[in-house]
């Protein structure tokens, strides 16, 4: 007989392993193995004490099988404490879904070391709860009121959790929900994805030197035991020039949650420095451990452009755009009321995307926006802006449209708005810019096919290059006149005569 | 009476004068009308290099002495230098009343013989009987030259004229067609007068829609004038030169265009003065405008027309 301890589980998870079956019990020493069949798979274990089964399923299945077998090859059944005897021991499932990530419930931090962290009870069933920890130091089961404290190893481990009903008698209680919790560096890049490798980035305004370090903060070799980054430290040929003390509770917030524009604010550092281009050495460090890194800035150029800004919201975002900038661009943002600087990013810009996303949550309208950006020569002269609660739609859309078509050409005229915003107007067709007419009053399209349905669009511009609302116009063309059959007109001709005199 | 000088003794090139009586009548208030014909021609063989003809009626008193003597002075003139022939036939009653016709013959060298004929008809004699040179005082008038003369009286088209598209018209006795071309070489005569005449009359006056042009005619050298339906417009050959419009006023009227059709002198026509004037004619109406004759010299001409809706 295999004597079964109280304090096992049960359960069919389905989670980032895919399903599996799970079972752990505790069992006095006995000779033999105890074989746990779930759908139609087996494992066989040998042995006494902890004993974990982990079968992955390809299908749910409804039930868990356990038997025993001893080195004869005989049954043998179960007993529980309690005395009851089972020649084998069959459980029903229900099917568990794992949370991951935003469904983990509050975990407590503490400050400083990686993975400590505290769970506090929840309780299924009347029985109350009992809970399952599995990590890499082994499995405990926790039974009554607790709240759980635990640590965590290395950056690339995890627990795993699961929270059982407990009922009088027993023998082994279902899991009721499952739990995986990552630490640091596996939950950061689970969070931030391909954003978490990069490097230091240094932009400049004038001779305002921004280091951003994000790419440092989730690169940060998280160990056991070790204390987050706490400071930032940026030296230049061997003397410091700036400090900054972290937020490590703040910090290690953001990056479980994959909030890299929070991080980025948090991590950033900026103090003053001479103008011209300058490598510096970035260290991150946490009192126990430091990382470094060297940047180059560019130096300021003031012989290039300011951007060219526009200001907007678009939904609950406030958006500066730096008109067709390809490259790096620093931006700063200061409160009108508090001329401490709250914000620094530094983003790469596209063709697709020049912009600098604020959420309305941080920012409000009219706060202040220095931008400067960075070409081949060096960082520009600063630009500034005040954040707009205005949409990116001009007010104006075409009026007073005209058609007049023929069987090859149409002509589309049409009413300019008389508002000093306004810069012209712009005909689409199917999506792609046909032509744009500036201030002009119509447009005249050729090559069309006699006796044909055409859609285009209209749409005005302002000076800031916002289109209005498109305007669809239709034109049919009509069927081709076919020129009448000519002759040659027939002339009398006659009493030619050619004279000269002289 | 006829002279013929001939320039060889085998007589087969010929300048001769010919001096013709066609009628004499009297009219009713006593006077004599005699309608003499006069031409000059230069031959070689029976090739005619030349020709010119004029007819011309003297008025006169009859003698009081001899009904039938007419007083009039036949001269016969060349000036050599010029290449000129010149027959003149004066009224001596009214000097005024003169026929003057002449021919420029290339030809070197003075005649070898000459020969007068007498008509049986009507007996002239001349007076000045010897050609002579000029004499200092006497300035050569202007003589016209035909350098080509055509009727259609029958179907056929001269070998100066080209046309796809002629076709003769036994009632109008005219040609109709639709493109002509007539060759001619520049004439290389400094400072002649030119004039190029012919009837041109349009079976529609309305071209086809989008279309205006009736008529165009391209006169080599000199330029090409359009007949469109609500003006005439003449370009000059001449490169970079604007054209010149002239609008009709009213629009174009068959009726119109065939009473002047009958009536030679509304015809077609383009003239040059021979120093920088140049007329262009048609429907009654001119454009007046400039050419240069040193380098403008009046040639062949083409003659195309516009299109009309076919019926």
């Amino acid at each position: 007989m295999v004597q079964l301890k109280t304090g096992g589980a049960y359960g069919v998870i389905e989670g980032l392993d895919g399903k599996k079956a799970i079972v752990f019990l505790e069992a006095e020493p006995f000779a033999g193995h105890i074989t746990l069949s779930a759908g139609d798979k087996t494992m066989v274990l040998q042995g006494e004490g902890e004993l974990t089964f982990e079968i992955s399923l390809e299908e749910a299945t409804e039930t868990i099988e356990l038997t025993a077998i001893d080195e004869s090859g005989e049954p043998l059944g179960f007993t529980t404490q309690g005395g009851v005897e089972y020649e084998k021991i069959t459980l029903d499932v229900e099917l568990v879904t794992e949370s991951v990530a935003e469904n983990v419930p509050e975990l407590i931090f503490e400050s400083g070391a990686v993975g400590r962290y505290s769970l506090p009870r929840k309780v299924y069933g009347d029985g109350g709860g009992a809970l399952i920890v599995k990590s890499q130091s082994g499995t405990q089961v926790l039974i009554g009121d607790y709240l759980f404290n635990g640590e965590a190893f290395n950056v690339d481990e995890e627990t795993l959790f699961y929270e059982c009903e407990r009922g009088e008698g027993d023998i082994l209680w279902p899991i009721k929900a499952s739990y995986r919790m990552f630490y640091l560096g596996a939950r950061v890049r689970l969070a931030h994805g391909a954003a978490s490798k990069e490097s230091v980035k240094g932009a400049r305004h004038i001779d305002q030197v921004m280091i951003d370090v994000t790419g440092m903060l989730m690169g940060f070799p998280y160990e056991r035991g070790i204390q987050l980054p706490n400071q930032v430290v940026v030296k230049k040929s061997g003397g410091v020039v700036a400090m900054k003390d972290l937020d490590t509770v703040s910090i290690r917030e953001k990056l479980f949650s994959g909030d890299d524009i929070a991080l980025s604010e948090m991590a950033n550092v900026s103090f003053l420095g001479d103008p011209g281009a300058s490598t510096f050495e970035v260290q991150l460090t946490s009192g126990q451990q430091m990382v470094t890194d060297l940047v180059e800035v560019n130096g300021y150029d003031e012989t290039s452009d300011m951007p060219r800004l526009l200001a907007y919201k678009e939904g609950g975002v406030y958006v500066v755009k730096v008109v067709g900038h390809i490259g790096r661009a620093a931006m700063t943002m200061e409160d009108i009321n508090d001329t401490t600087v709250n914000m620094i990013k530094v983003v790469d810009m596209n063709e697709a995307d020049s912009t600098f996303r604020i959420s309305d949550s941080v920012a409000s309208q009219g706060m202040q926006v220095r931008v400067a950006v960075e070409s081949g020569s060096g960082w520009s002269p600063v630009g500034q802006i005040g954040l707009l609660d205005v949409s990116s739609t001009y007010a104006f859309a075409p009026q007073g449209i005209d058609v007049q078509a023929k069987p090859n050409s149409a002509v589309i005229s049409y009413a300019i708005p008389r508002d000093v915003r306004f810069a012209g107007t712009r005909l689409y067709h199917e999506g792609k810019l046909v032509r744009d007419m500036a201030t002009g009053t119509s447009v005249t399209i050729t090559a069309l096919t006699p006796e044909t349905s055409y859609v285009f669009e209209l749409a005005h511009y302002d000076v800031d290059d916002f289109e209005s609302e498109h305007i669809n116009v239709s034109v049919q063309t009509p069927k081709e006149v076919v020129a009448p059959e000519m002759e040659p007109i027939d002339l009398y001709f006659d009493n030619v005569r050619m004279t000269y005199k002289i | 009476m006829r002279f013929s000088y001939y320039f060889d003794l085998e007589k087969t090139h010929v300048i001769a004068f010919d001096l013709k009586k066609d009628t004499l009548v009297q009219l009713t208030d006593g006077r004599l009308a005699l309608s003499l014909d006069a031409s000059i021609e230069e031959k070689v063989g029976d090739k005619v290099l030349k020709r010119e003809e004029k007819s011309q009626t003297f008025l006169f008193m009859p003698d009081d002495h001899d009904i039938d003597r007419h007083d009039l002075t036949v001269s016969r003139y060349r000036i050599a230098e010029q290449g000129k022939w010149i027959l003149e036939v004066k009224n001596r009653q009214n000097e005024g009343e003169v026929l003057t016709i002449g021919i420029l013959s290339g030809t070197k060298g003075d005649p070898a013989l000459l020969e007068v004929e007498h008509d049986d008809g009507y007996r002239m004699t001349a007076q000045a009987n010897t050609l002579s040179r000029i004499a200092s005082e006497y300035s050569a008038p202007l003589i016209s030259q035909t350098r080509f003369d055509y009727t259609f009286d029958g179907p056929g088209l001269p070998e100066e004229m080209t046309s796809k598209t002629a076709t003769y018209d036994g009632q109008r006795q005219a040609v109709r067609l639709s493109d002509v071309k007539v060759s001619m070489d520049p004439l290389d005569v400094v400072g002649a007068q030119f004039e190029t005449r012919c009837q041109i009359l349009p079976t529609t006056l309305v071209p086809a829609p989008g279309t205006d042009l009736i008529f165009a005619v391209e006169l080599e050298t000199i330029g090409t004038v359009e007949v469109l339906y609500d003006k005439m417009r003449f370009t000059p050959a001449q490169f970079g030169s604007a054209p010149v419009e002239m609008l009709w006023g009213a629009p174009l009227s068959k009726d119109v265009l065939e009473s002047y059709y009958i009536h030679p002198e509304a015809n077609f026509y383009v003239t040059g003065d021979g120093v920088s004037k140049l007329t262009i004619g048609w429907y009654g109406k001119e454009i007046i405008t400039k050419y240069d004759p040193k380098t403008q010299k009046p040639g062949g001409i083409r003659i195309e027309s516009g299109k009309k809706v076919r019926v």
